[in-house]
């Protein structure tokens, strides 16, 4: 607009026009930006952060086994040891289920004695356990074959080394067992607590 | 900005002018961290959820219960195994789902003593106190015959996975059940333990 001030038209000047409308909204809501918590990387594509992570998956397996082969008949006495052996060192606190079977025990005399088989974690876990045993009376003509199976699950300290060994106790006779890797199993498996 | 003004003859009129135009439409809106609870396989608040352990099917719960007594204790057919001398702690656990999950139940009686000169079975019972959710039933077991000169001592082992519903508080006990006889059980850790391990269904 301009207006003639007596000697000139002058030019009067506008006001601002108003602000423009909120622009739309994204038809594309993928999240964007930096993941955290249980997650780890970039929205939208974040992943596992493992080292965070507060799920009790199962989180290591050890196996060991008997020999391979035709399989060997073995005497074991009083304080003797299978061949089976796991190890595991956690980083956090965790469970540990162990199972063990010894799955052919045999007793070469005529006379009834007990055998245990135990399982023995060393060193014990938090709450002071650390042995699982499983007895059997066997005579030769009566028990000649029998089996142990043991089940147990220990509570785990981190950063700590354990080892399970199966191990054979009994008062007396004469006893073998079968060395074959299908009689022979132990297996660990861990799960955070 | 001082206005302009003109003179009508009477008084000073302001000069003004029309508004300009509206201006430009904002941007289209962008991405952005999500925010409020979490769901599916996820738990908490984002834009820093957690795993959801029962949606990601991992290991809930684990429940123990071992012997506390170096030491023989008597029992007879019907009877609850105990962990302590005096005989009042039941060899059991307890766990009392907030989903339905299933129970993975593992039990030890290392040494089982026949204390009589006759042959008679027992057995190794785990009992759930109420019916599994899905098939009607609630003991597992595990038989043995023995006699005291000849299966002096034995062992049982007995394990069940229970199909649980939620909101129920379930119990599981070790029992003992035999056709006849003295018989006793030994009560040291080594030798006597109960475990509980929980999965999601």
């Amino acid at each position: 607009m301009k207006i003639w001030n007596g000697s000139a038209f002058v030019t009067v000047p506008s006001a601002r026009g108003p602000q423009g409308p909120q622009g739309v909204v994204a038809t594309d809501l993928t999240p964007s930006g930096p993941a955290g918590g249980a997650l780890d990387g970039y929205y939208p594509n974040p992943v596992v952060n493992r080292r965070h992570i507060n799920v009790a998956t199962l989180i290591a397996v050890q196996r060991d086994f008997g020999a391979k082969g035709a399989g060997t008949w073995r005497a074991i006495a009083n304080g003797g040891s299978f061949p089976l052996s796991i190890n595991y060192t956690p980083d956090r606190s965790c469970w540990w289920a162990v199972d063990c079977i010894i799955g052919a025990i045999a007793k070469d005399d005529a006379a009834y004695h007990y055998g245990y088989v135990y399982i023995q974690m060393i060193p014990p876990d938090v709450d002071g356990i650390d042995v699982g045993q499983a007895i059997y009376t066997q005579h030769n003509a009566v028990q000649t074959h029998s089996f142990r199976a043991i089940r147990r699950i220990f509570s785990l300290a981190p950063n700590t080394g354990y080892t399970v060994t199966a191990k054979f106790s009994t008062p007396g006779g004469s006893w073998q067992y079968f060395d074959h890797f299908q009689h022979l199993s132990m297996t660990g498996k861990a799960w955070p607590t | 900005m001082t206005r302009m003004k003109v003179w009508d003859g009477t008084q000073w009129q302001a000069v003004t002018n029309l508004a300009g135009p509206q201006g430009a439409q904002g941007p289209i809106g962008v991405g952005a961290p999500p925010s409020g609870a979490a769901g599916g396989g996820l738990s908490g608040v984002y834009p820093d959820p957690q795993t959801s352990r029962p949606a990601c099917g991992g290991l809930m719960d684990v429940q123990r219960r071992w012997g506390l007594n170096n030491a023989y204790k008597t029992i007879s057919s019907g009877q609850d195994f105990t962990v302590d001398a005096a005989g009042t702690q039941k060899l059991q656990i307890a766990y009392t789902p907030a989903i339905p999950v299933w129970w993975e139940v593992n039990c030890a009686v290392g040494l089982i003593q026949k204390l009589d000169a006759a042959y008679h079975y027992s057995y190794l019972q785990l009992v759930l106190s109420q019916n599994d959710s899905e098939i009607a039933f609630q003991t597992r077991g595990a038989i043995l015959t023995q006699h005291s000169t000849v299966q002096t001592y034995q062992c049982r082992s007995a394990a069940q996975w229970w199909k649980l519903n939620s909101g129920v508080a379930y119990t599981c006990t070790a029992n003992f059940n035999a056709s006849g006889g003295s018989w006793q059980f030994h009560q040291l850790a080594a030798l006597l333990w109960i475990d509980g391990r929980v999965w999601a269904q």
